[in-house]
């Protein structure tokens, strides 16, 4: 991992490191180490790929979307991490992660959760390994996301509230690290996202690569010649897994944030579109914050983007040009999301809902061939679409 | 104003420092409790804690302290201004103690700079990493005489416990527990700080976490420099919810808490 090209030092350009208190380097030290012999460790990888295949029930299709294509007027193909088990892509790495604490002999799994995907998935590779598991959630997501809270309750997970801050996303994670300072030892903290110190950032983006490196064979059997590689960004675990092995290619990455009530409104979770550099849960990235340096709460219908930071290697591709960032607002959002429902016969996560809202607008010539990851289905939104059940 | 590694080193005790975060309950009382800890005889030095939004390192007092601050409005030069009208009260050092967003935000130039001319002594930035130290801090502090003191903690390895004491210019800060500020664990401290006894030569050693009486400071005795209370210091000033103490209760509080530390003196 150390080898890949992007990381030096712990940076991923001017970005990431490790911003911790003394209390957790060693277990930053030996996570690193522990990632890196597991990754090159022909034995691991084998069970992790059995575990995708069968458990996880990889590969998962990359499908064209007639009908969306014919709305977008140019050809669209969703990757369908939906119909991965627990219905997102957060199961890669929920897995991975759990393999590796499993490996390294943790005792206790932690994370932190938003619109309560990653808790499910985690709650899931829990059960799986036979590990405790505790998830910390927002109490606002909590209550915008009550089915997920209950499954992971089902799975034998104990759900702690975050009742500080904005009781979304950030606060969850901030209490997660808490807890894992205060049990360094027994602990593993399965970060959801592509987000936090160094190796996170890149660990998540390696175990999610399956979903680029099956788009690229399927790509290859299916003679596509994929122009353009779409996708939602809140810390954005679902891009670079799409995105990690195209990234040398000519090919067009673009992360769709969440703009909320709209990206000048005050009310937005468009990180990089909006935010500037500064350090959010142990890394320098691209973050929401006022003049003082204090982190400013993020908005969107969207728990999973509710997020007031982006991962640091997004920060760094967004920085050189590699990356192109756009943004939806919820109400386009919520539209795409139940077109994608009436057109496709697929009931979009509202995170996956801003990727599909931008493909409805951007400027096609019609000779494109637009690869889209479907991150997740969106029974855990239906409260939302139905209130708002558009025309 | 003292230097605050002589002081630490001058006599064989441990001193008792007072965390308190600025802005805390309000900006009138925090400039009072100040006042309190400027002239009270237990207190050898004090950390001012500069409030954010994301506090990893702390427990939920201070998280909590550092929300109240911050709902009222308290800014970065707030606690500049606490820390001149304690410097204009006494002299003894006071440390800032906070996140590193903040600091990098104002500029770390403009932010020492103004801690300087605010009379502080120096830094304590839990979550900068060694090599931003060096990188952005080192020559800076140096150039306004101005110290940073880094963690060391049970799980610290040998490697940045060496860090810790080659880099930190007033004292090494001993995090006592595994665990947060304001974790009161019943934990025998002691194995850990005699550990570090061969490198107390090269830098004082102050105790923080979880200490909140004065049989933990008892119980470091020979051990340490100094001693840091934080949460438990809040604490005393009554509870931390919706409604807050008065001026006069905290200071009162403050006092009585204090006590406890010199039972045979008047403050």
């Amino acid at each position: 991992m150390t080898q890949h090209p992007l990381i030096r030092n712990g940076y991923y350009g001017e970005f990431g490191g490790q911003f911790i208190p003394e209390m957790l380097r060693r277990n930053f030290i030996d996570l690193e180490q522990a990632f890196e012999d597991a990754w090159k460790d022909a034995e691991f990888k084998s069970t992790y790929a059995d575990l995708l295949r069968d458990f996880v029930g990889r590969p998962t299709p990359l499908q064209r979307a007639d009908r969306w294509s014919e709305r977008c007027g140019t050809s669209v193909w969703f990757k369908r991490e939906d119909l991965a088990h627990t219905g997102a892509h957060k199961i890669n790495n929920a897995v991975g992660q759990v393999l590796l604490a499993m490996r390294m002999g943790k005792r206790h799994i932690i994370a932190e959760t938003g619109a309560g995907q990653h808790g499910v998935a985690t709650a899931t590779a829990c059960a799986w390994a036979g590990l405790p598991c505790t998830v910390f959630m927002g109490a606002e997501d909590m209550e915008r996301q009550q089915p997920n809270v209950e499954r992971m309750r089902l799975l034998g997970a104990e759900v702690r509230s975050a009742n500080t801050g904005s009781q979304t996303l950030k606060d969850a994670t901030n209490e997660a690290m808490r807890h894992w300072i205060a049990h360094p030892e027994e602990t593993h903290y399965v970060i959801g996202s592509a987000v936090g110190p160094h190796p996170y950032p890149m660990m998540v983006a390696e175990f999610h690569g399956i979903i680029g490196e099956e788009t690229k064979t399927a790509c290859q059997t299916k003679g596509i010649k994929p122009s353009h590689l779409v996708a939602c960004l809140g810390g954005g675990s679902n891009a670079l897994g799409l995105f990690l092995p195209f990234l040398d290619e000519d090919i067009e990455l673009i992360g769709v944030e969440a703009a909320g009530a709209g990206v000048e409104s005050g009310r937005t979770a468009a990180t990089i579109e909006k935010g500037s550099p500064g350090i959010l849960h142990g890394a320098k990235t691209m973050i929401l914050q006022d003049d003082e340096g204090q982190i400013e709460e993020a908005h969107s219908i969207s728990a999973g983007l509710d997020y007031p930071g982006i991962g640091p290697l997004h920060a760094h591709l967004a920085s050189t040009g590699r990356l192109r960032t756009a943004a939806a607002e919820d109400e386009e959002a919520l539209q795409a999301g139940l077109l994608c429902t009436r057109l496709e016969g697929i009931l979009p996560a509202l995170e996956t809902a801003h990727a599909l809202a931008w493909t409805l607008r951007a400027d096609w010539s019609g000779s494109e061939e637009v690869i889209l990851n479907l991150s997740g289905r969106g029974d855990k939104d239906l409260k939302n679409y139905i209130q708002n059940p558009g025309e | 104003m003292k230097e605050l590694m002589s002081i630490l080193r001058e006599d064989n005790r441990v001193n008792l420092s007072i965390f308190l975060t600025a802005g805390f309950p309000d900006m009138k009382t925090s400039q009072a409790l100040l006042k309190v800890l400027a002239n009270h005889p237990a207190v050898s030095f004090v950390e001012l804690g500069m409030p954010f939004s994301d506090p990893l390192a702390d427990g939920p007092t201070i998280q909590r302290a550092s929300e109240i601050a911050l709902a009222q409005g308290t800014k970065l030069d707030d606690v500049f201004a606490l820390a001149s009208g304690f410097r204009a009260s006494c002299d003894k050092p006071l440390m800032l103690m906070g996140y590193c967003n903040p600091v990098y935000r104002r500029g770390v130039e403009a932010f020492v700079t103004q801690a300087r001319d605010a009379g502080a002594s120096g830094l304590i930035l839990p979550d900068l990493p060694y090599a931003s130290h060096d990188r952005d801090f080192r020559s800076v502090l140096e150039a306004n005489g101005q110290t940073m003191s880094f963690l060391v903690s049970p799980t610290s390895t040998e490697e940045s416990m060496d860090e810790a004491f080659e880099k930190s210019t007033a004292f090494v800060y001993g995090v006592a527990n595994v665990g947060l500020t304001g974790d009161a664990q019943s934990v025998d401290r002691t194995a850990f700080f005699e550990g570090l006894q061969d490198h107390r030569t090269r830098c004082p050693i102050v105790a923080g976490f979880g200490i909140s009486d004065p049989a933990d400071i008892q119980q470091l005795e020979g051990f340490v420099d100094g001693a840091i209370i934080g949460s438990a210091f809040l604490r005393a000033l009554g509870p931390i919810g919706e409604s807050r103490p008065s001026e006069s209760e905290a200071v009162q509080r403050a006092i009585a808490f204090l006590n406890l530390f010199t039972p045979h003196s008047q403050p």
